[in-house]
């Protein structure tokens, strides 16, 4: 038995066959293209929450979720991030003539001191709001632990800071808390959050 | 939303879902083991922690109430430690975990009950309410349906806390009974429960709880049940120079849940009954414990023996074994040892735990419904490992013909002769009445009858009988100076020998024949006990009081009578505290109080010598208990391991958001009200939803993670039968 042996013929595309070809990965490019721009305009979205009865409006990342039941008017928290989940929470406080910002401060300081793993002030200084009205911010750091003793959950080193102003009879703080190592890059999402806030 | 829809695909496919069904004997074992806890009662010395006294546990709500022993966590001269340390079982298959620390929530130490409630961290910090993970809880069972020979497991830990968790199956083989409560005061079984198990659970068949396996350590010369484990007087040796941890002996009696009911719903609904005019604690008795006048009895009728034996027939059921006992605290440990003709007898045995009654009175131990095989029985007694009285009865032969008397009550005659009255607590007055019943007996038969004031003989009568065989007779007493209050003791004999007892009270004024003992009983909320002297009576009140006092008036009441505070909310006794009286015999205004009481009905009921005096009823807010929607653990526990799918490897910090029912995985905005439970992956990518999902109900699941595709699924149910569920998801980068 005798085989054929030898080399295929080499293949013509027609021009036509080319145009095709390139349109092709153009749209595969473009769709590609098209699909990040869409996943991080999603991503970068922004929801507005307004509480008329506190007499609060801002504007958050899309995509965090929103609480309004605890201690607090309300947080936002970033439940996508692979560890603490960033947070930033907004509450109010009633104050009397002679209370000051650091008053403030230290009563929560003696309040999460006995909730908070290892809780330690780093330092205060002042913070100019979107306004120009001053306000006093604290930051601190602590450990959380996910608090289910069934599961070996992991600590993280957990920055904050919190932002405190005095208006109306009323105090009102923005705590903001991040994960150590995106804490810095976080912070812009404060500014952010902090500009947009309206109260 | 598309993506969302998209990814609801992608997680069906990389999803894959493990049922256990309900019928799983091991998985029922889980989750008894998961419940059950250990204890350290620990001291701080010198920055140190000393372990004092160890047990087990068990979980009895999701957020932190626990059942155990109270010889191991209250204070005492064996136990003087001043923080309980809770280790929970984190893994199955290993040792327990310190993770918690607890304070008494209430406690009987007669009963040797405690509640405990989880407050704080391990390392001390507070735990807000609400922060408390919704803990794995035992299921509370009905203790008074349980019959001998039911199969019983106990669970706990078999040693100081070098083992997991233990699960010990054996059955019931008796009961027995004392006057500390309703039903049995003891459930016996044979199964070999390790001395460290005391306080965990005892389950029945369907995993429910019926009872808190119990012993009481000998005490420190007991060197068999203490162990050294520490170097705790820093000399550089373990040796008996150290602290001792008391680990007692095998148990062998469970305390019936039923018993512990009124403080679990105490603890539960954070009310703390506290009685203002009682004084300060009672000294202790100087004098060791002692016990006289042993009998036996073939039945209890509200606490006296219906007649006095020496001897039983064949096939007898029901045996109760008699005797005064005086100087007894509730850190008496007691032990009954039977034997039947010189062999011991472990069913009908009492092995050593704590005193549950007063300081002196006549008790009883004793079985019902249990047959008793022929012989000759040697009850002994034992008071603080000490013999204080043995006693020998014969069971067999024909029936007792002896003359006897029996069933003795008491009370006033009326104008036709007749005996009123409510059979145990007189009104003062001149004169006392009782009626027994007599069989038997033969005319010309000596018989006498004394009366006792207290310890002291205030009359005699003694006679040759003349009222036939059979019938009732109807006997007086007159002491000089009249009926003071106090108690009283009737005993009667035939032919020198002791036929038939029964004590009785007189307290109260007369109204008719029956006595007035507590009157003007009334409640009202004020900012103080002496405010509230002078508050007016109401009847309801708004929600969120402070304080509700209650105040009552009280006449002729003898120091030492027995006397009974119970407190019920929505008909469901909380709060039972029966004490000897020692206030004055007649006053106003005694007060008591219930600190920072939530809505509900509440009934205050006092009594004498178990009987109900008087009581009443007040509403607070909508008057009626808030609903506790953990107080079942119903619904599917939904574990399970989040991983990457390139790696295989588990993902840590992954947020699962479990969507409640009414929403759908695309209707989800990412906000609070939608979501029916958080969970987040631990080191090794595994999660637990601490809430029960309920059954038969659709929920929706989405995950979102950085760097990786999210997913989002519908249609998540499980049915009844599916208690647990494990899933695996696995993650795609993108």
């Amino acid at each position: 038995m005798e085989f054929e042996t030898g080399r295929s013929p080499a293949i013509q595309l027609t021009p036509r066959q080319r145009w095709a070809i390139a349109i092709t990965y153009g749209l595969i490019v473009l769709g590609l293209a098209l699909g990040v721009n869409l996943r991080d305009g999603s991503l970068n979205l922004a929801s507005d929450y307004r509480n008329l009865e506190a007499g609060i409006s801002a504007k958050y990342p899309a995509r965090w979720l929103l609480e309004e039941s605890g201690p607090f008017i309300f947080r936002v928290r970033d439940m996508a991030y692979r560890g603490f989940n960033t947070l930033i929470e907004v509450s109010a406080a009633p104050v009397g003539s002679d209370t000051t910002e650091r008053n403030l401060l230290d009563q929560l300081t003696l309040q999460r001191s006995q909730v908070l793993i290892d809780y330690s002030v780093l330092g205060y200084e002042d913070y100019r709001l979107a306004d120009g009205s001053a306000a006093i911010s604290m930051s601190y750091s602590f450990v959380s632990r996910d608090s289910n003793p069934f599961l070996e959950g992991v600590s993280s080193i957990v920055y904050g800071l919190d932002i405190l102003t005095i208006r109306r009879g009323q105090a009102l703080i923005v705590a903001f808390r991040a994960d150590a190592a995106i804490y810095l890059r976080e912070l812009d999402t404060l500014r952010w959050f902090v500009q947009n806030l309206e109260f | 939303m598309k993506n969302l829809r998209l990814s609801a695909l992608l997680l069906i496919l990389f999803v894959s879902v493990t049922v256990w069904p309900q019928g799983a004997v091991t998985l029922d074992a889980d989750r008894i083991k998961r419940a059950t806890v250990f204890i350290y009662q620990a001291r701080s010395v010198n920055n140190d922690l000393v372990i004092k006294c160890v047990s087990s546990g068990t979980l009895i709500s999701a957020d932190g109430l626990i059942i155990t022993n109270a010889h191991s966590v209250l204070p005492s001269q064996q136990c003087d430690g001043d923080q309980l340390i809770i280790s929970l079982n984190v893994d199955l298959s290993e040792p327990p975990i310190p993770k918690y620390r607890a304070r008494i929530s209430s406690a009987d130490d007669g009963l040797d009950i405690a509640i405990l409630r989880i407050t704080r961290e391990l390392d001390g910090r507070l735990i807000a309410s609400g922060e408390l993970p919704i803990l794995p809880f035992a299921d509370i069972g009905n203790s008074d349906v349980v019959a001998i020979d039911h199969n019983l497991i106990a669970a706990g830990f078999p040693d100081l806390g070098n083992q997991a968790a233990a699960i010990t199956r054996g059955t019931v083989t008796a009961f027995i009974s004392e006057p500390s409560g309703p039903g049995p005061a003891w459930f016996k079984t044979r199964a070999e429960i390790p001395g460290t198990m005391s306080g965990g659970g005892a389950y029945n068949s369907a995993g429910q709880l019926i009872g808190i396996p119990t012993n009481a350590p000998a005490g420190r010369s007991a060197a068999a049940s203490c162990r050294y484990i520490a170097d705790t007087n820093r000399d550089g040796l373990v040796n008996s120079s150290d602290n001792c941890v008391p680990t007692g002996d095998f148990v062998s009696t469970i305390r019936p849940i039923n018993h512990a009911r009124s403080l679990i719903r105490g603890a539960r609904n954070n009310l703390s009954a506290q009685i203002i005019s009682a004084p300060a604690e009672m000294p202790p008795p100087l004098n060791p414990p002692r016990a006289s006048r042993l009998f036996f009895a073939p039945s209890v009728s509200d606490g006296s023996p219906s007649t006095v034996v020496g001897s039983m027939p064949s096939n007898t059921k029901s045996l109760f074994f008699f005797f005064d006992y005086d100087n007894m605290t509730a850190e008496t440990v007691y032990e009954l040892r039977v034997s039947r003709d010189g062999i011991p007898d472990p069913t009908f045995s009492l092995p050593p735990v704590r005193w549950s009654g007063r300081e002196n009175g006549l008790w009883y131990i004793g079985s019902r419904e249990q047959a008793w095989a022929n012989g000759a029985y040697e009850f002994t007694l034992l008071f603080n490992g000490t013999s204080v009285g043995s006693r020998r009865i014969i069971v067999g032969g024909g029936a007792d013909n002896s003359s006897q008397f029996s069933d003795i009550v008491f009370g006033t005659l009326d104008q036709s002769g007749s005996l009123v009255g409510n059979g145990s607590i007189l009104p003062l007055g001149d004169i006392a009445s009782a009626r027994f019943l007599f069989a038997n007996m033969r005319n010309g038969l000596p018989w006498s009858a004394i009366w006792y004031f207290g310890a002291v003989e205030v009359a005699r009568s003694a006679d040759l009988w003349s009222d036939g065989s059979h019938g009732a007779k109807v006997i007086r007493v007159a002491p000089n100076g009249g009926l003071l209050p106090g108690s009283y003791r009737l005993e009667l004999y035939v032919d020198g020998a002791l036929s038939a007892t029964s004590d009785f009270f007189v307290s109260g004024t007369p109204a008719g024949p029956l006595p007035e003992i507590f009157t003007r009983l009334r409640h009202t909320t004020a900012d103080t006990p002496a405010a509230a002297r002078n508050a007016p009576a109401l009847s309801s009140f708004p929600t969120s009081i402070p304080t509700l006092y209650a105040l009552f008036d009280w006449h002729q009441l003898a120091a030492g009578t027995p006397w009974t505070l119970r407190w019920l909310v929505d008909d469901q006794v909380f709060f039972d505290s029966t004490n000897p009286w020692h206030t004055i015999e007649s006053g106003a205004d005694f007060t008591v109080s219930l600190a920072n009481p939530p809505d509900g009905s509440y009934k205050l009921q006092l009594l004498v010598n178990r009987l109900k005096l008087i009581e009443q009823e007040v509403t607070i807010g909508i008057g009626q208990l808030p609903i506790d929607r953990l107080a079942r653990f119903e619904g599917t526990i939904l574990s399970g391991r989040v991983f990457d799918a390139a790696a295989g490897i588990g993902m840590p910090s992954i947020t699962i958001v479990l969507i409640s029912a009414d929403f759908t995985a695309s209707e989800f905005e990412w906000r609070e009200d939608q979501i029916f439970a958080l969970a987040t992956t631990d080191r090794n990518g595994n999660f637990q939803f601490a809430r029960p999902l309920a059954f038969d109900t659709f929920y929706s699941v989405v995950i979102e993670a950085d760097g990786f595709i999210p997913h989002a699924a519908d249609e998540f149910w499980f049915s009844a039968d599916q208690p647990y569920a494990d899933i695996e998801i696995a993650m795609v980068r993108g």
